[in-house]
């Protein structure tokens, strides 16, 4: 609730405009009787004894007056007044809702998925505190989880953090469902998509499964259990090495003018190659030898599709 | 306003009218008076403002008087911020000061006024340094103006230009322009100058139209991007996608990721660079 500043000078204020704002005040926290309303001025010394059901109407006509949507005290609402909008509330406008857009989706990718979880509820709370209908569709548009299921997101994050080994059905693209077996280990966007980085044992591998094609969790184990899989490891140099940016799990080894040398850790041998192959002309594979040969065949794969 | 005034109690709307001013703007002593006269046909003296304004303080709401303007610092009523969430507004700030943007700047600071009126610990005002990066300011408005402008390198180089947009990507900006032959993005720190000239944009920027196809696992998983839409889906699944203002340098890089499961279609021009751009790569391990 909000506190009284005591320092006025009480022949300074207006005692029927304080019951509008405090009646206003309270109707905002929660839908109040004309009783509870009564109660409470009585108990900040704002009202006496005498403060009638004629007198809480004049005072709910002059916020209507201004703009508020109070609702009459009937039995459908408990005799209750409940306020719907009021002229005070948060505004925002086109331009305002689409900087925070873009700069959220220039932030976003750098954000771990609880960080995200947090924009997301914040968005809604946004959008739930505006009345204009098309900024509130706006602001719920803004999230990169939109539309996803943030229950089972959370449920997931609480499974990469205990281990869980899950059994879950996954729909990948058009064909059937399959049953996996996984250990999650974390959620991450990859290409504007949310995917489950998991150790999968049914296939024996890692692998990253988009989140939207997981249709179900069948069971999950009661035991936790650790999944001991390394990174995949590429050392490589780069020209032109201001050009680019590395990621977070990359490192310098050595640098000569703008050619580097790095040390790549990677979660599955297909990001390292994909890694590897968007650096093109720049990037030259040291090692390990097995990785070079598939990025030679990948790329002579490639090269075959132009002839 | 359906009530008909003799409903209603004429002292507090007098308040809560002073209070959806205040609401509106930060106001002088005699803004207020006239504004109030002007909207409510009523004029009020020092005395009665006053009085209207410590009654709004009295309820809790904040009203201070800073370079000689009344203005609500901190607005109980409504929805109210906790730490956590007025840290993620200082992340977006935060961000929002990198990108150097004016009209994201604008539009922050906008937003931070109306969230710091809820929040019991205000969030600083974005910085004013970075607003003042002329150069970028100077070639948003010729965006807005459709203006051409002049860039003067450091390098002392200088190109006549119609300019496209403010480009930004992972907190890098670009200016992208249009030489009236290709498109081309320059680096804000690689510019001395940016100086609007007199003569209209003539708007001929066409942007190169890129055609790629993409298969398998990648036709059912491709996240279409800005400015990019799917031409036609092909009998086995595969996709024909449209792509246009990506740098061209950043979509072969980008289309190089996919490996075979991707092959670019057209302009001819385009197909036979990045045939020689994959076999300068596989020259590496010759």
């Amino acid at each position: 609730m909000f506190k009284f500043d005591e320092q006025c000078n009480p022949r300074q204020i207006s005692l029927t405009g304080v019951r509008a704002i405090v009646i206003l005040a309270l109707l905002n926290l929660k839908p109040c009787t004309f009783q509870e309303i009564k109660e409470f001025l009585i108990n900040s010394n704002i009202v006496t004894r005498e403060y009638s059901i004629d007198t809480i109407r004049i005072d709910l006509n002059t916020l209507k007056y201004v703009g508020c949507d109070i609702s009459k005290a009937t039995k459908k609402t408990n005799n209750m007044y409940i306020l719907r909008s009021h002229p005070f509330q948060l505004t925002l406008d086109e331009d305002e809702v689409e900087a925070l857009a873009k700069i959220y989706k220039n932030i976003y990718k750098n954000l771990s998925i609880e960080r995200i979880l947090e924009y997301d509820t914040l968005f809604e709370k946004l959008a739930d505190a505006i009345q204009d209908e098309h900024i509130k569709e706006y602001l719920r548009g803004i999230s990169v989880l939109k539309g996803l299921n943030k229950d089972l997101i959370n449920e997931l994050l609480s499974d990469a953090y205990k281990n869980t080994r899950l059994t879950i059905e996954y729909k990948p693209g058009a064909s059937k469902s399959v049953e996996y077996d996984i250990t999650v280990e974390k959620l991450a966007f990859r290409s504007d998509k949310l995917y489950i980085y998991c150790y999968n044992h049914t296939i024996n591998k890692r692998t990253f499964l988009n989140f939207s094609r997981l249709k179900k969790i069948l069971a999950r184990a009661l035991r936790s259990e650790t999944v001991n899989v390394d990174d995949v490891y590429v050392e490589f140099e780069l020209k032109n090495s201001q050009n680019y940016s590395l990621e977070e799990t990359e490192e310098i080894i050595s640098k000569k003018g703008d050619v580097i040398q790095v040390r790549g850790a990677y979660y599955t041998d297909f990001i390292a190659l994909q890694r590897m192959l968007s650096f093109g002309p720049d990037c030259i594979v040291i090692s390990p030898d097995n990785f070079k040969e598939q990025i030679v065949a990948k790329l002579q794969s490639m090269r075959s599709q132009y002839d | 306003m359906t009530k008909s005034l003799s409903k209603v109690n004429a002292a507090s709307l007098k308040v809560l009218y002073t209070l959806q001013l205040l609401f509106e703007r930060d106001l002088e002593m005699n803004e207020l008076i006239k504004y109030y006269e002007l909207y409510h046909n009523e004029y009020n003296s020092n005395f009665v403002m006053s009085k209207y304004i410590n009654t709004c303080r009295y309820c809790g709401i904040d009203i201070k008087k800073i370079n000689n303007k009344y203005q609500i610092v901190n607005f109980p009523i409504g929805i109210s911020f906790s730490e956590n969430e007025l840290s993620l507004f200082n992340e977006l700030k935060n961000c929002c000061e990198k990108m150097k943007v004016q009209h994201l700047l604008e539009n922050m600071q906008e937003i931070l006024n109306k969230i710091n009126r809820r929040a019991e610990r205000p969030i600083s005002p974005v910085s004013n340094a970075v607003i003042k990066d002329a150069n970028i300011k100077t070639f948003e408005k010729a965006c807005l103006l459709s203006q051409k402008v002049k860039i003067t390198l450091k390098n002392n180089e200088s190109i006549q230009c119609e300019p496209i947009e403010v480009s930004i990507k992972d907190d890098e900006i670009n200016l992208i322009v249009f030489d009236g032959t290709n498109s081309k993005s320059i680096t804000p720190d690689n510019i001395e100058q940016v100086r609007i000239l007199p003569q209209k944009s003539n708007n001929k920027f066409l942007p190169t139209t890129v055609l790629f196809e993409v298969k398998g696992k990648l036709a059912k998983n491709y996240q279409l991007r800005a400015h990019e839409e799917v031409m036609r889906i092909l009998s086995n699944g595969d996709l024909l996608i449209k792509n246009r203002f990506e740098d061209k340098i950043e979509l072969f890089h980008r289309l190089m990721r996919y490996g075979d499961n991707c092959i670019l279609v057209s302009p001819k021009l385009y197909v036979a660079e990045m045939k020689e751009f994959i076999e300068e790569t596989l020259k590496n391990y010759a």
